[in-house]
């Protein structure tokens, strides 16, 4: 499973996310793909960004499966990517 | 037009500009260059060093002058780790500037670690949890003087004091409370202030680095009016600042009173409206006051006041959900209120008759929705 996830410099719930994104890889087997909104503009293409960052897209398979945002603690993190599944 | 956005930045105070203006003419020469025109202008540098260390009670050679507090932060924050580069823990809050953060997650990238301090019931620091934070390997930590949204003014000395039990360095970003709050800096080790808060000129900034701090700058290329920062000393812009510093630190007394009763004023006259409800508190500075207007979009009702020509804002940095406020949700732990929550930025130059105006537009909204 890869999840694409937008995220800025700026942004505190984005750099909150990132110490407990690395927490839950340990015991996930799960790929992040980081996209930095004001400088991967290209890899942003096709993507529905919105108001709320992060923003995370859920691909298994190179399929889009799921995208959900903003703040979320290990155990929402975990029930979002489950119920994507 | 009725402006409540005094904390997002301030109108150039008229003393202040005319200073500016005769400072450009008077000392345009470099303050680098050896001549007697050049020496002028180093020489009045000096003295307004001097003038705005005496302000903030610290050396002169301790006042770095900087373009913006944005890069004052991000000198802080780089310029440590660049310094002290076996340190790698950094700890600060969910209130800061984006600037602060921004400086901070470049850092996480570069797998420094990033712990953020909790916020109490009443909107300060919880120096319990920042004491468990502290770390052998803690670079510094950075945190606000006064949350820009609520205005709640946090206790930087104690802060220093507990950083300094354990040897570790401590950065306040000032912005907001110069000119509207006293405040010691005798623990604090590095301070962040910007010119056009405090009805000074936009493009001039602060960094307090105390001697014993150390820092690499971010900007090389000889000594200009400091070796932490290179570039033609900007002669007059310093000028502005030292006079905007010295109008805000002479007056302060006299504001701040006007301040406090206008805010009274203010929240008699929010009280009698439904659904209003007042998230600044005790701790708060006078010159910022936050409410809720339950039940609207703080984006739609902004829009609304722009049109009327009142002018105020809302949360607006990222926060994880839409038009969130961190601060409004750790001093009243309510969703809704967290949502709907605007920033009333008071000054001396704020009336009455201008308060009148919001509340009644304020009214409007309410009975419109």
């Amino acid at each position: 499973m890869k999840i694409k996830i937008v995220t800025a410099v700026w942004c505190h719930a984005c750099l909150l996310m990132k110490k407990r994104i690395k927490e839950f890889q340990k015991t996930h087997n799960v790929q992040f793909e980081y996209i930095d909104l004001d400088f991967d503009t290209e890899k942003l293409i096709g993507l529905e960004i919105g108001k709320v960052l992060p923003v995370y897209f859920v691909y298994e398979d190179e399929t889009f499966i799921k995208r959900f945002v903003g703040e979320k603690t290990l155990e929402e993190l975990e029930k979002e990517i489950r119920n994507a599944i | 037009m009725i402006y409540f956005d005094y904390s997002a930045t301030t109108p150039i105070h008229p003393e202040v500009l005319e200073i500016y203006v005769q400072s450009e003419h008077a000392f345009f020469a470099n303050a680098n260059s050896s001549h007697a025109l050049g020496q002028l202008s180093q020489k009045v540098i000096n003295e307004q060093l001097l003038h705005m260390a005496n302000v903030f009670n610290i050396k002169p050679n301790e006042l770095i002058i900087t373009s913006s507090a944005v890069e004052s932060n991000n000198t802080v924050i780089k310029g440590c780790a660049l310094k002290y580069p076996h340190k790698k823990h950094i700890i600060t809050s969910r209130v800061e500037h984006a600037s602060l953060i921004g400086a901070v997650a470049y850092l996480e990238n570069l797998d420094y670690e990033i712990d953020f301090v909790k916020i109490d019931e009443n909107g300060r620091f919880d120096l319990n949890h920042l004491d468990s934070l502290i770390r052998e390997d803690t670079l510094v930590v950075s945190l606000i003087a006064v949350d820009s949204e609520t205005g709640i003014r946090q206790p930087i000395e104690d802060i220093g004091k507990l950083c300094h039990k354990y040897n570790v360095l401590f950065h306040s970003d000032i912005t907001q409370a110069v000119g509207k709050t006293l405040f010691d800096l005798s623990d604090v080790d590095y301070a962040s202030f910007s010119g056009h808060k405090i009805y000074g000129p936009k493009g001039i900034g602060g960094l307090i680095k105390k001697e014993n701090a150390g820092l690499v700058p971010l900007l090389h290329g000889g000594h200009s009016i400091t070796p932490y920062r290179s570039s033609t000393p900007q002669t007059a812009l310093v000028c502005a600042l030292s006079k905007a510093l010295e109008i805000s630190a002479k007056t302060f007394i006299e504001r701040d009173r006007y301040v406090r009763d206008l805010k009274q004023y203010l929240i008699q006259a929010l009280s009698h409206l439904e659904r209003v409800i007042v998230n600044s508190n005790n701790f708060s500075i006078p010159f910022i006051v936050n409410i809720s207007i339950l039940d609207t979009k703080p984006e739609e009702v902004l829009n609304y006041f722009s049109d009327q020509g009142l002018y105020l804002s809302s949360k607006s940095a990222c926060s994880g959900q839409e038009e969130f406020s961190e601060s409004v949700y750790a001093i009243t732990k309510d969703n809704d209120r967290a949502k709907s929550s605007y920033r009333i930025s008071l000054s001396h130059l704020s009336t009455q008759s201008e308060i009148n105006e919001l509340v009644k537009a304020i009214e409007r909204i309410i009975h419109e929705d």
